[in-house]
């Protein structure tokens, strides 16, 4: 028997019985759209906490540092090193120091970092007024809102252009005689705010590389950043999206790296973590959902040895007329897989729409509230073709039973069956 | 009965050979029923040609549908052998007898089934579909069957919405649709009124002499025995010789 005619006559079955099919799909389609809902809500989740931390650029990039080593420095030759590691693209280092900004009258402490343009690239840092550094010889600062905040300035673009000034302490040699003698004196940078960064709790001010370097800091950074890429292609910029793929390069720099002593960091060490809560949360919210779909997939298997009861007659017909054992397989498992499937693209598309329904739901309010409007469902294709593989699976495994029994029904006693 | 066009079949069936529809040989059948065994068939020795009616008559009980279910391969004997067109069938599997069946016989119940979800049009398709048969030829020879048995006004609808009569009229439509060389038919008359059962026996008679046509009946009714060109009467799971022409006498 062709295969399009099994379905054909299991079609005809289901239509036949209108509400015990409808309430049979009715209940597959509910388990597939309670594990579509909950896991979309897993993975929206998990992708608006993954946002919130990081950029998908941010994941390729290792944060190098000297850690609680003092005979390790970070120079332009370890710079060099890093540079020399296969599947690195771009090394940019920084300085960082404490200091004093002051406006007027008001000042406050803050963290400074001498970096380049590249090193704020790399970062993720999403200026929320002003632009980046005209040069790395422009005495440009840019400063995170709270910085701002506390010497009276507001963390809007009319602040963009303001004098402020930055104290620094620069280290001086003073050699009298054999004896060498490091020195720190104070020194005031007059500069201009170019950039603001929207952050509710760290005091920061970053400024070219250059600048610091050309007041006398030694070239030896304290931190650098190192992006994995491709080291055939140089043009780094052009090939950003491929550096998202050579994530997988990211573990060999960083053993690199560490065996040469500095301490390495990730933020995709972060997104690890996260990405193991989440996994945990939607394996837990899917076994909530595999409760009801296996109480949905008894529903199946009852319908079915209920329709084989009913039709035995038919099957022995069927025999009479020459239908093999395989025939009979075919005709109640295709029945079952029409359940699953018709069962399992309503339940996926129940849950997809009402993921989207909570989700425009939750923006609306977040909006009218003055909050972000954020998705926090997200349904990845490969789900849905997981979730319609698994739902076929089920329904051939729940009409297995029955399509055994009929297929190895005697002929003769189903035609008796009355 | 049978519309002009229906009449002239293909001419292998109107040219009857010489080897057997059936043969059966020494068949004895046996059922075990706890420590008891209780013979249902004993030795019977039959052999059917190619064109001939058969009328299988005999009392309730006396093993008439167990001979036919022997007849069809639906059930192997204890001992002895059957032949279905030339092919011995005894030891072979069900699906092998299953495919025999549907390449030589036609076959017609006394109560007919169906499978219910299904128009009459696609129920007399039924035998072609399982074996595969391209859904534009078997729609066009279901059609035509039907057309020959008068029940094209009724294709569409459900068969258990039809009388006893169309019922059986339908049922021989789909035993005709695969074109057996054999009929076989079970008490076809057994549910139907006078005149229906008339109607039907009617086509029965066309079937063998028109079209040569290898008819098999079995019944309990002695009224048709005239229809049929040989008659063997069972009683207590044997033949009885020489009861067939007693009761053409009658």
């Amino acid at each position: 028997m062709r295969l399009g005619f099994s379905f054909y006559l299991s079609a005809a079955n289901l239509r036949q019985r209108k509400l015990r099919s409808l309430l049979t799909i009715g209940g597959l389609a509910v388990g597939v759209s309670l594990i579509t809902f909950l896991i979309s809500l897993g993975f929206g989740l998990q992708q608006l906490v993954r946002s919130q931390v990081t950029n998908v650029e941010a994941l390729s990039v290792l944060d190098v540092s000297q850690g609680a080593s003092n005979l390790l420095k970070i120079d332009d030759k370890s710079v060099k090193n890093f540079q020399n590691i296969s599947g690195v693209v771009i090394v940019s280092p920084s300085i960082s120091l404490s200091g004093q900004i002051t406006r007027k009258d008001q000042t406050t402490d803050v963290a400074v970092y001498g970096v380049t343009q590249e090193y704020l690239d790399l970062e993720g840092m999403k200026l929320v007024a002003g632009s980046n550094f005209t040069n790395q010889d422009a005495k440009e600062a840019i400063v995170t809102s709270t910085a701002l905040n506390l010497i009276g300035l507001e963390d809007s673009p009319t602040t963009v252009g303001q004098d402020v000034t930055l104290r620094v302490m620069v280290p001086t040699t003073d050699t009298t005689g054999t004896v060498e003698q490091v020195n720190l004196v104070p020194t005031d940078i007059p500069m201009k705010v170019r950039g603001i960064i929207k952050d509710p709790d760290l005091t920061v001010v970053y400024l070219p590389l250059k600048i610091l370097e050309d007041l006398g800091f030694p070239a030896s950074y304290t931190e650098a950043k190192v992006r994995v890429g491709q080291t055939t292609d140089n043009k780094q910029y052009n090939v950003a999206k491929v550096k998202v793929a050579d994530q997988s390069q990211v573990p060999s720099v960083r053993k690199q790296i560490e065996k040469m002593g500095y301490q390495v960091s990730s933020v995709a060490d972060t997104v690890g973590q996260i990405d193991k809560i989440f996994l945990i949360f939607e394996i837990i919210v899917g076994g909530f959902g595999a409760i009801a779909m296996f109480v949905a997939a008894i529903g199946t298997l009852n319908t079915l040895t209920v329709s084989l009861l009913e039709r035995t007659r038919e099957i022995g017909l069927m025999k009479a007329f020459g239908a093999t054992s395989t025939d009979i397989y075919q005709l109640f498992l295709s029945e079952a897989m029409t359940m699953g499937l018709v069962g399992g693209v309503v339940g996926v598309g129940i849950g997809v729409g009402a993921g989207l329904g909570v989700d425009a739901g939750l923006k609306y309010f977040a909006t009218r509230l003055g909050g972000q409007a954020v998705s926090v469902f997200y349904t990845p294709w490969q789900f849905v073709a997981l979730m319609m593989a698994m739902i076929v699976l089920i329904s051939l495994a729940t009409g297995f039973y029955p399509a055994r029994r009929a297929a190895t029904i005697n002929v003769l006693e189903a035609l008796r069956n009355e | 009965m049978f519309t002009k066009k229906s009449k002239s079949r293909k001419a292998s069936s109107e040219t009857p050979s010489t080897t057997p529809v059936l043969a059966m040989k020494n068949v004895n059948k046996t059922y075990q029923v706890g420590k008891n065994a209780i013979p249902v068939l004993k030795n019977i020795n039959l052999t059917i040609m190619p064109g001939e009616f058969l009328i299988i008559l005999g009392p309730s009980g006396s093993g008439k549908s167990t001979l036919l279910d022997h007849i069809l391969g639906l059930e192997q004997p204890t001992s002895g052998e059957v032949w279905m067109c030339g092919t011995k069938i005894t030891g072979l599997s069900q699906n092998k007898i299953a495919k025999l069946r549907y390449q030589h016989f036609g076959i017609i119940f006394q109560r007919p089934d169906w499978v219910n979800s299904i128009n009459v049009l696609n129920n007399v398709q039924l035998p072609l579909a399982i074996h595969n048969v391209n859904k534009k030829v078997r729609r066009e020879r279901a059609w035509e069957k039907l057309k020959e048995v008068e029940m094209t006004d009724h294709a569409q609808y459900p068969p258990n919405q039809l009388s006893g009569g169309q019922q059986q009229k339908v049922a021989l439509a789909r035993s005709m649709v695969n074109d057996p060389e054999v009929f076989i038919a079970d008490e076809p008359t057994g549910n139907l009124d006078s005149v229906s059962a008339l109607k039907v026996m009617e086509i029965f008679k066309e079937l063998n002499q028109e079209r040569h046509k290898t008819m098999i009946m079995v019944t309990h009714n002695i009224e048709y025995v005239r229809y049929g060109s040989r008659t063997i009467y069972i009683r207590d799971g044997m033949i009885v010789e020489g009861a067939s022409s007693m009761l053409l006498n009658k």
